[in-house]
């Protein structure tokens, strides 16, 4: 099984950046090579994997010992080519954001907002690649394209969304 | 470890470039998952042993979808 995607997705990237979701991360463990081979393929076109302190730590917190933690490490290692800083005008962007998600805000995690912060700071540059498709609202955030994994049991969507100043 | 508040006042204008990108070492990638993913398990099964004692379900983000 492989990976499902929009025919132009990777001259969409070409030379820009995505940011990748905690989601995304624990989702490659399912299938590696499946993962590894995308990974893979956005570096071949060029495409800078990025991703935010909080994801990484999302995805390290509860690690058992110092191994256990040092190879979690070493899987964002594998995946991840940068860090984005958390500047004062992303936080700036997430205070932004509660005022437009009003009530809609009310139960996400606070990764998800500085992900959208993160978004805002780039517009039009950085793509959001996530499996948590009903926190970046399209009146916000402008959705561009889905992918498909079928897995043995069910069907795993993704989405990938950009921020437009316009 | 991460420094993780390195750069939190850090300015950054552009996003940065990587000239030189590294190929994934898919052997040692897919072991590493593997075992990655047995502890995620694990912690979940932690994480529902302690929501018994306090009351709160923490477990939805680490269980893995079928």
């Amino acid at each position: 099984m492989e990976i499902i995607k929009q025919p132009n997705l990777f001259s969409l990237l070409k030379n820009k950046h995505i940011l990748l979701d905690t989601n995304i991360l624990i989702d490659s463990l399912i299938k590696p090579s499946v993962f590894e081979s995308f990974f893979q393929e956005l570096r071949d076109n060029n495409v800078t994997i990025t991703s935010i302190h909080p994801v990484a730590v999302e995805f390290l917190q509860g690690a058992a010992n110092k191994e256990r933690l040092e190879e979690k490490q070493e899987i964002l290692n594998q995946i991840i080519e940068a860090y984005l800083p958390l500047t004062k005008d992303i936080i700036d962007n997430v205070y932004k954001l509660i005022e437009l998600y009003g009530a809609d805000g009310k139960g996400m995690e606070m990764t998800d907002f500085l992900l959208g912060g993160t978004l805002m700071q780039y517009p039009n540059k950085l793509f959001l690649f996530t499996k948590n498709t009903s926190d970046f609202p399209m009146n916000i955030f402008n959705f561009i394209s889905v992918i498909n994994f079928p897995n043995h049991k069910s069907i795993q969507t993704y989405g990938i969304y950009m921020y437009s100043a316009d | 470890m991460y420094n993780l508040y390195a750069n939190i006042m850090n300015t950054l204008d552009e996003l940065p470039k990587i000239e030189k990108k590294e190929k994934i070492n898919s052997r040692k990638f897919e072991l590493l998952a593997k075992r990655v993913r047995q502890y995620f398990e694990e912690e979940a099964k932690y994480l529902s042993n302690q929501t018994t004692v306090y009351g709160n379900n923490k477990t939805t983000k680490l269980i893995f979808p079928s």
